[in-house]
């Protein structure tokens, strides 16, 4: 079950935009408003709206009405005797490629033609629901058992938020540039700090690089239980956000002397010992409140474990993270 | 050396934050136990340097100590002045 994460705006557009990255309809998805947009003090600084989104999970639903479009595969009951649902499984994150449609998938009245019908390039599986709802207005068939009248209205409230996305993003700073700026800044700041350091680059996913920063006298920069080094990605953050723009796309995280990752680590290890607790006794544990990137850690961390589940409580900056039994969530 | 790192620290930090720069100013103050920095910054530019619940200024006050800690000036405040 993965989660993903988005920012924007408002809360509306970044539930949208976890839509495009799942891949699936509003219906399909389970939210969570991580944190709601803020304008802050002297009407300021906005806080983006922060929402987290993941793949409903599957439940048996009529026939008429499967026409889920699941990111997360190897789930029982999902996509099982589809026409398409391995195909469409794969690679959903690219949300351009939503709503250019196969025109002509919605004339196919046998769904296993339509998926015989290969040739048409790697792009169909997934395209294939918006461009047959694309059609439903002209060329929906009866024997599709679907239902095409909300079908298409559905999908064309969709192309008209992905113009609007598109739109949004022209104005985003490619993530190596925002990686550039950050250690400047970091850069600037060790010389001040007296300390002469290098750092490393990594991309530790596809939307997120992390620069370690190495050096003989970090001590002062990353001081007692890694405060320091926290205020600095903190600072880096904020840095970002003013000269990135607010719309930026990613993360750049920059972690001093090495010690997030061995703090990460150790919450992991932690959570996994958490997680061992609520299986053996069957009681859910509330673990203490933490901020969004830990309790990212924890979620992750626990999506690995068989058994358990994770819920998040509360509103920043008491939000906690809940371990319970798998199935209680 | 008398909190020259804290204050170039402190400086640089809001510097880098603020829509504008030009505008930012430290003036620097002895108190009882250490020293004391007055940021001030341009119009409009307050709110980011605090930061939503204050969490910028906190990590400005934490970077700048911790510039500080070896210039054995003892406390050092963080003040915004509005």
């Amino acid at each position: 079950m993965e989660w993903v994460e988005t920012t924007a705006k408002t809360t509306a557009e970044a539930k949208e935009s976890a839509l495009d990255r799942l891949g699936v309809h509003e219906d399909d998805a389970e939210f969570e408003v991580v944190s709601e947009a803020k304008t802050g003090l002297f009407g300021r600084v906005k806080e983006d709206a922060r929402v987290r989104a993941r793949v409903r999970p599957a439940t048996p639903r009529a026939k008429d009405d499967r026409r889920r479009r699941s990111k997360g595969g190897g789930r029982g009951s999902r996509g099982q005797g589809r026409d398409n649902g391995g195909s469409r499984n794969s690679g959903n994150r690219g949300s351009g490629n939503r709503g250019q449609g196969n025109k002509g998938q919605g004339n196919k009245s046998d769904r296993n033609k339509s998926s015989g019908n290969g040739g048409s390039g790697p792009d169909k599986g997934r395209s294939q629901d918006k461009g047959r709802s694309h059609q439903d207005g002209r060329s929906h068939q009866e024997g599709q058992g679907r239902a095409g009248r909300t079908d298409s209205t559905r999908s064309t409230d969709r192309s008209k938020k992905q113009e609007r996305s598109v739109t949004d993003n022209e104005a985003t700073m490619p993530l190596p540039e925002q990686a550039d700026i950050a250690q400047e800044f970091v850069a600037g700041l060790a010389e001040r700090f007296g300390a002469s350091v290098d750092f490393v680059r990594e991309d530790v996913a596809d939307d997120e690089i992390r620069i370690t920063v190495n050096g003989d006298d970090l001590g002062r920069m990353v001081g007692r239980r890694g405060n320091t080094a926290v205020a600095i990605d903190e600072l880096v953050r904020t840095v970002l956000q003013r000269q990135a723009g607010s719309s930026r796309d990613g993360r750049v995280r920059v972690d001093i002397g090495g010690v997030r990752a061995r703090r990460t680590e150790a919450l992991a290890n932690f959570c996994r010992e958490q997680a061992a607790l609520v299986r053996e006794s069957g009681m859910a544990r509330a673990l203490e409140p933490m901020g969004g990137a830990d309790r990212k850690v924890t979620h992750d961390t626990i999506a690995d474990e068989d058994g358990v589940d994770t819920i998040s409580e509360g509103e920043d900056p008491n939000r906690r993270v809940v371990i319970v039994p798998a199935g209680d969530a | 050396m008398s909190a020259a790192a804290a204050a170039s620290v402190c400086e640089y930090v809001v510097r880098q934050i603020v829509d504008d720069p030009d505008a930012v100013a430290v003036a620097q103050s002895d108190t009882d136990g250490g020293i004391r920095l007055d940021v001030t910054v341009g119009d409009g530019d307050m709110g980011r340097v605090i930061g939503k619940r204050g969490r910028v200024a906190g990590a400005i006050r934490t970077v700048v100590r911790a510039a500080g800690v070896d210039d054995e000036i003892g406390s050092i405040e963080v003040e915004f002045v509005d």
